[in-house]
């Protein structure tokens, strides 16, 4: 019999920063999104105290969390990142169809005798405990939409595990009907006025009805609730369909020569993703706003548009976001945020050709953007930059004014042990 | 016979224009082409269980004349500590390399390095390894 594991993470980015840090053990901790804007991880100890992610902006938050002996950090994806592919890495030895479905979480499909289901999630508990010094929380059951109902459950659990059979009605009537995974918010209002209240009751409308109510999603859940599996197992990671790369200012900016050196920024390191995913991009937007938190005037726009043709090339995203921004920017204002977006991604080998155009492949420009990468690449980010980008500042300069050492991919900082 | 998957040779392909105009410069092929197996690796020999290794800076000379400061130990986690072993542990928040003594009924952490006493885990005092250490790297410079 096939079932699915869902595994998950718990406080994931708050748990790496732990396992590096024994005095921490207990203790309440939370991190900080890029830039220190906002709580993203906050540990079980930080929770039982009313942190909440993504809820106040951090600075509105720091007294009472200095004061709360709460450890705050700032973001070091290079670590999670790391830790991640540790965890992914040992999911995978169970079984070969994984699906990595975020930083955090994967869904694994395994074929055991139910009477064993339980003991693998203990023993993959554990393993992930002991080795990586992770806890994570692991929902079974036959479908995936039932593996994130079970999850729910697992997490309110102290062992950390929970196993749901289709036929567990108790449970399903205990689950909101705007928690099943894939009905979201817009479909919950529509279902709950037409009495459809929880898991159980959509589980038990006719699929007739849901399809011509809620159309192919509804009936997917409605089949998916009753242990039919419908959501395809999606092993090999889709091609990302937008890149975007903004930042908040460390302090605000008046003038269009500061936004578009910090523009710039983004689009050196949007074209480097581009590149390293092997992909080219269609289309760009650009936005700028102020900040919402200030009481003084407002303001916020954004502009998009396409390219010639499909690019990787640094220099022609910048062009064309400095074009873009002189569009939107309104002189007057104090400019808290800006960020580019590229969108309608191809892969290079699918570039369409043109005719009165010398395509980006193999072009001189592809060739030079190869060579910036390997510099940048084997260096600190950002050794070889745009002039455009501004040389020697960065107004964009990410505030992580309490990043952690990224102790698996630095070799001058790896974590330190004491013989004493 | 069941045949698997049929090849097409792509003749336009660059590559193997190359990989031919290699061969007739060579004039013979090497006779060494096929034992051609990847380079040994230091990371290989050390560690064998990659998703639980860790690597850790050492300071201190608690662990001379075995270990110096400034060593690079190899951490395995999902390795069972038994007497004798070195272990990092953590003391009063800290990482903290010992050897492992276990003398039934009693389990010390020592230091190699006489010039540090020994400490006996009381009874009932629970004792948290946080990993093995299973190589050292040095490198001179």
């Amino acid at each position: 019999m096939n079932y699915i594991f869902l595994v998950d993470c718990n406080s994931f980015y708050a748990s790496c920063e732990m396992i590096f840090r024994p005095d921490l053990a207990g203790k309440p901790v939370v991190v900080l999104s890029n830039n220190d804007g906002f709580i993203i991880a906050a540990n079980s100890q930080a929770k039982s105290l009313g942190y909440k992610t993504i809820e106040k902006p951090f600075f509105m938050l720091e007294q009472q969390l200095i004061k709360d002996k709460v450890e705050i950090f700032s973001a070091n994806f290079e670590l999670y990142g790391a830790i991640s592919k540790r965890v992914m890495r040992l999911l995978s030895e169970l079984s070969n169809r994984i699906e990595v479905y975020s930083i955090d979480e994967a869904f694994l499909e395994v074929s055991f005798n139910e009477n064993q289901l339980l003991d693998i999630a203990f023993y993959l508990r554990k393993r992930i405990l002991d080795e990586i010094g992770v806890p994570v929380s692991v929902g079974i059951s036959m479908t995936k939409t039932l593996a994130k109902a079970a999850m729910e459950i697992a997490k309110k659990r102290r062992e950390g595990v929970f196993y749901l059979k289709p036929d567990q009605h108790d449970v399903l009537s205990s689950i909101p009907v705007n928690d099943v995974w894939g009905v979201g918010q817009k479909y919950g209002e529509k279902l709950i006025k037409k009495g459809v209240k929880t898991a159980l009751d959509l589980s038990r409308l006719q699929e007739l009805w849901a399809r011509e109510h809620m159309t192919v999603v509804g009936l997917r859940c409605v089949k998916e609730l009753n242990g039919v599996p419908c959501i395809k197992f999606d092993s090999v990671p889709q091609t990302r369909k937008t890149i975007q790369r903004s930042a908040s200012f460390g302090h605000l900016v008046f003038t269009l020569s500061d936004l578009k050196k910090a523009i710039s920024i983004h689009c050196e390191r949007a074209g480097e993703k581009l590149r390293e995913d092997k992909l080219l991009s269609l289309g760009i937007l650009v936005h700028i706003h102020t900040n919402p938190h200030l009481e003084e005037p407002q303001y916020g726009r954004s502009a998009a548009t396409n390219f010639a043709i499909p690019t990787a090339d640094t220099p022609t995203l910048i062009k064309y976001a400095h074009k873009l921004l002189e569009e939107v920017y309104l002189p007057g204002y104090r400019y808290l945020k800006t960020g580019v977006l590229l969108f309608d991604l191809i892969e290079e080998d699918m570039a369409p050709g043109n005719l009165f155009r010398q395509p980006y492949i193999d072009s001189k420009e592809q060739k030079l953007m190869n060579s910036l990468d390997a510099v940048n690449t084997g260096l600190e980010q950002g050794t070889l930059a745009f002039a455009s980008s501004g040389i020697g500042e960065n107004p964009n300069k990410m505030r992580q004014s309490k990043r952690s050492p990224r102790y698996l991919t630095r070799w001058s900082e790896i974590p330190e042990v004491k013989a004493k | 016979m069941e045949i698997c998957k049929i090849y097409r040779i792509d003749y336009s392909s660059d590559i193997t224009l190359e990989l031919i105009s290699n061969r007739i410069q060579a004039g013979f092929p090497s006779p060494a082409e096929d034992f051609e197996v990847e380079k040994l690796s230091l990371a290989d020999l050390m560690v064998k269980h990659p998703n639980a290794t860790y690597l850790m800076r050492v300071k201190g000379n608690s662990m001379e004349p075995e270990i110096h400061s400034g060593d690079i130990v190899v951490v395995d986690r999902s390795i069972e500590p038994r007497n004798g072993m070195i272990i990092i542990t953590s003391l009063d928040g800290e990482f903290v390399l010992k050897r492992l003594k276990i003398s039934k009924p009693c389990v010390y952490l020592v230091a190699d390095n006489p010039n540090y006493s020994p400490i006996e885990l009381k009874k009932g005092q629970e004792l948290r390894v946080w990993g093995v250490v299973i190589g050292i790297a040095r490198v001179y410079q």
